[in-house]
């Protein structure tokens, strides 16, 4: 029986089968139902924070004339973009702060995460697409070929295809392929939908990559449930230890690889900030004393060639401000540096749990190339950052370049503050973010790899045991 | 019969090395889940270490310098001509100067259980320092992101209450899916029957060993947990474990409806596995999802661009800031500068205080509409949950364990409240034209938190766990297929 006859005998086999047509059929409505519930609520939550960025844009725009540092002081709140495909993987973004107050001195934390108000889109993917497909999608697809893998050998059926001239390699791979067609057609309604939703572009071109990896995934973990059904087929048990170990691979071991990476490279936002504050009283102050502004005050005398504050052509103040605002600048890029830095070290070894099965190497893939990451995030805090400190210099400078020392109560000119730039943060593409997919791409080929070998493993173990 | 065939189904288990290592990792999972939960708890409680140390620090100094005033050894500055130049002493007594460097600390406790579940409480502040700052320079908080690791945030915390949640049905979904298939396609059943098994009793020895196996693992792990909390004569300790046994009854019921069809293995397997995958995976998302209001987020979104907005219009001109003025002391303050002493109407001091009252009036009503949607949503939630059973249970067990939003809501009311209060104390001291006084100091009330009331909540994820494994249990012992 060659490879042919084989697949006719899975493809009917598969056909009769109520059990793994039921399964097939889940999945595709739980990945549809997924699909359309998901974009109806990103469709409500990315309205609130794009009309929110506007109104307040507006008011920046619309405010009475007033001292530069005080409007600085004011300040601006900056919103946070929609990640490209946030419908179908939000990733990391509703755990983060969507919302950062921009104002002088200080380098403010985003605020209010979405998952604050609501809490069940967490814990073992979310409930949005690429997750459901990845992890359900991800199981059944495991379940599935383990079924198909294991019919003749929970029926003892094996001796009686070995019979009728079958051999292992072309069982095994009719059995991979049917199960591969059937969790490709289950996916497929959803998929189509999605791309249709998400449209052309860069969106599009993420949507290709995510479907590519996702399918990949699919197949690895039906190919792996082929090969164990074939190995534990006969096993009481069989099914219970392949569905558990994966349970470990997507929910215990990244636990166990969080709490070690936590452990082993300890961080919180309390040190942090502990860091920073002990860091700001060596520096320049704008608003108070420090032997630091009694420098800058020496230095600044001496670059004018005057000896009082009174006598600069320049307002002090302004420029006493600025230099505390550079100072604590320095401060913010090293100390969020060095967090940043111990971040990509816990990373790495939360990476470690990739070595226990695909999933969680394709979860995290799925979250970089729809460019909802801690990356995105990243971006998100430092171009904020960048724009409150361009938004304040301009302020400062202006201040300090037309009105004295001490003169607080001089204001600029009307529709001043309408003359600033609205908040623009750069929307990166595929291929900027390309170099952060190559571990999770590499991990999952290896994967790939290892899913062949298991066939071809469980290949000879069929033809070892109807040789018995 | 049914114990004999109890002794039959741990004679098989025993003698299954699947099984054996499926018992394995769920010992070792639960082990984890609380070695997990714990760990939390203990970086919760260490969470506002370094805020108590700071308002601490704050009471030390103003002590001293009240001491230090009485006895002569220094003189506050005085904050009407102070220039920015030299040591700036804080004069305690002046209440406007109080209002700056008087600091409490508020603090969210740990609920009874936190440590068995985390809930919400990684992703809301848990405590805040109070002065007569403006409310939305205290509430300005991101998360209490002891964890600042995004990537870990989100994948979540692995939990006692996670283990129970998914892991548990999982183990009960591979112990059960096949609970009398098997044996009707190896034609096993027909031998058990002529031993005098019935069906029904096959079933219920299955549902006692196996689903035993897990409950007792689950209950294990939380009496263990519940110990090491202290909590074990708290009524929450006895709520989780009837919450616990109730949603494992649940599972095992429904597997053993599932298990009573007529479906092949593989058929058992597939609906126990998407049973699973539905009300796991897909159901919670879905009915939060479904039931969700609008406008959720926005108040909170646009608070501190709606203080802004207040403020900037306060400070447009002299003729705004009068007409806030009067709004300010017509609504809130209750006076008549006309009427009132001097020593009551400070401008700088005034001004300012007009500022807070108004942008704290702005913030408070954006936090409360805030807080309005969200309770709404929870009100939602405690009508239409049941949709979710899983939802339902793992909101009330959170409410039990105090670590649900809604005590988070609670403890943000209480905070905005302590912050009106001390607020207002200083502002009346102004207008009194009093002193803060040292006793005045020492009796300024400390924040003290008042848990919420739980409500029925726990009481339907029960209801419905129990009505759930009722209904499948009837269905599953009353269906008529044969062991044979």
């Amino acid at each position: 029986m060659g490879i042919k006859s084989s697949l006719r005998l899975e493809r009917t086999l598969v056909m009769r089968d109520r059990g793994a047509i039921a399964t097939a059929v889940a999945l595709a409505l739980i990945l549809l139902i997924s699909l359309i519930s998901g974009m109806r609520a990103d469709q409500a939550e990315s309205a609130a924070l794009r009309s929110a960025a506007a109104k307040v844009q507006a008011e920046w725009a619309a405010q009475p004339p007033k001292n530069p540092h005080s409007a600085a002081h004011y300040g601006i709140l900056v919103y946070r973009p929609r990640a490209p495909l946030q419908a179908i993987e939000p990733g990391v973004l509703p755990f983060q702060g969507a919302v950062t107050f921009l104002e002088a001195h200080k380098r403010n934390a985003p605020m209010l995460s979405p998952a604050s108000v609501r809490v069940a889109e967490r814990s073992y993917g979310s409930t949005r697409y690429s997750p459901m497909l990845q992890v359900a999608g991800g199981f059944l697809a495991l379940v599935l070929g383990y079924l198909i893998g294991a019919r003749e050998a929970r029926r003892g059926m094996i001796p009686l295809l070995r019979g009728s001239g079958a051999r292992g390699g072309s069982v095994v791979a009719a059995k991979a392929i049917s199960t591969g067609v059937l969790v490709l057609l289950a996916a497929l309604p959803s998929l189509i939908f999605a791309a249709i939703s998400v449209g052309a572009g860069d969106p599009g071109l993420r949507f290709a990559a995510l479907s590519v990896a996702s399918l990949t995934h699919l197949f690895i973990l039906a190919a792996f449930g082929v090969a164990s059904g074939i190995w534990l087929g006969a096993a009481r048990f069989g099914l219970a230890a392949v569905a558990f170990a994966w349970a470990m691979s997507v929910m215990i071991m990244p636990r166990i690889a969080d709490i070690v990476a936590e452990q082993a490279v300890p961080l919180t936002q309390q040190s942090l900030n502990e860091a920073i504050s002990a860091d700001f009283k060596r520096g320049p102050d704008g608003h108070g004393n420090s032997v630091a502004n009694d420098a800058f005050e020496r230095q600044t005398l001496a670059q004018y060639g005057v000896s009082r504050k009174q006598d600069l052509p320049v307002n002090f103040d302004a420029l006493l401000m600025q230099a505390d605002e550079d100072y604590r600048g320095g401060v913010y890029d090293q100390r969020l540096a060095e967090a940043d830095a111990v971040r990509a070290r816990q990373d790495f070894i939360r990476q470690f749990a990739w070595a226990f099965g695909p999933t969680p190497a394709v979860l995290d893939l799925s979250v970089r190339i729809a460019g909802a990451d801690a990356d995105t995030q990243s971006r998100f805090d430092t171009s904020a950052e960048v724009f409150r400190r361009e938004l304040v210099s301009m302020l400062n400078r202006h201040m300090a370049e037309n009105s004295r020392t001490g003169d607080w109560e001089w204001k600029p000119a009307d529709q001043y503050y309408s003359s600033f730039e609205a908040f623009n943060p750069p929307m990166p593409t595929l291929a900027d973010d390309a170099a952060h997919l190559f571990p999770g791409s590499s991990v999952l080929f290896l994967w790939g790899l290892l899913a062949l070998a298991g066939l071809i493993f469980a290949a000879r173990r069929f033809d070892a045991r109807a040789a018995l | 019969m049914i114990s004999a065939l109890i002794r039959l189904d741990l004679a098989l288990l025993v003698r299954s090395r699947a099984a054996w290592l499926l018992t394995g990792l769920l010992i070792a999972a639960a082990a984890l889940a609380l070695s997990s939960g714990l760990d939390w708890r203990e970086r919760y409680l260490g969470a506002a270490t370094s805020a108590r140390a700071q308002a601490a620090q704050s009471e030390k100094v103003l002590v001293a310098v009240y001491e230090d005033i009485a006895t002569g050894r220094r003189q506050p500055t005085n904050v009407e001509t102070f220039d920015g130049d030299g040591e700036f002493i804080p004069d305690p007594r002046d209440p406007y100067v109080a209002g700056f460097y008087h600091t409490r600390i508020a603090e969210l406790p740990a609920g009874p259980l936190l440590g068995l579940a985390t809930g919400s409480t990684e992703l809301r502040a848990t405590h805040h320092l109070i002065k007569s700052v403006p409310l939305a320079s205290l509430m300005r908080v991101g998360q209490p992101a002891e964890r600042v690791n995004p990537g870990a945030l989100a994948a979540g915390r692995f939990d006692l209450l996670a283990f129970i949640l998914y892991l548990c049905p999982l183990a009960l979904v591979l112990l059960l899916f096949d609970a009398t298939a098997r044996e009707r396609e190896a034609g096993i059943s027909q031998l058990l029957a002529g031993l005098g098994a019935s069906r029904r009793e096959l079933l219920i020895a299955r549902g006692i060993t196996r689903g035993g196996l897990v409950a007792i693992t689950a209950i294990a792990a939380s009496i263990i947990g519940i110990i090491l909390l202290g909590a074990l004569a708290n009524a929450a300790a006895g709520w989780w474990i009837v919450a616990t046994s109730a949603y494992l009854l649940m599972w095992t019921m429904l597997l053993l409806w599932v298990a009573s069809s007529r479906l092949s293995v593989v058929g058992s397997a597939a609906v126990a596995v998407a049973l699973w995958v539905a009300l796991m995976l897909l159901s919670p998302g879905l009915v939060e999802r479904m039931l969700r209001p609008e406008g959720l987020l926005e108040p909170r979104a646009l608070a501190d661009a709606d203080v802004r907005k207040v403020t900037r219009e306060i400070n447009a001109d002299e003729a705004a800031l009068a007409a806030a003025k009067l709004r300010v002391a017509r609504d809130y303050w209750r006076i008549d500068f006309a009427k009132a002493p001097a020593c009551a109407d400070r401008k700088d001091v005034l001004k300012d205080y007009v500022e807070r009252r108004l942008s704290d009036e702005s913030y408070t009503s954006a936090m409360q509409a805030g807080a309005a949607r969200e309770a709404l949503y929870d009100t939602r939630l405690d009508r239409w949950g049941w949709l979710s059973p899983v939802l339902a249970i793992r909101r009330a067990m959170e409410g039990v364990a105090g670590v649900d939003p809604a005590r988070q809501r609670a403890f943000e009311q209480q905070v905005i409240s302590y912050h009106a209060t001390w607020r207002n104390r200083v502002t009346d001291a102004v207008f009194a034209c009093r002193t803060f006084d040292r006793a005045e100091f020492d009796a300024a009330p400390k924040f003290e938190w008042r848990a919420p009331e739980v409500g029925t909540t726990p009481w339907i994820g029960l209801l419905i766990a129990a009505g759930l494994a009722l209904l499948a249990g009837i269905v599953a012992l009353r269906r008529r297929v044969l062991l044979g």
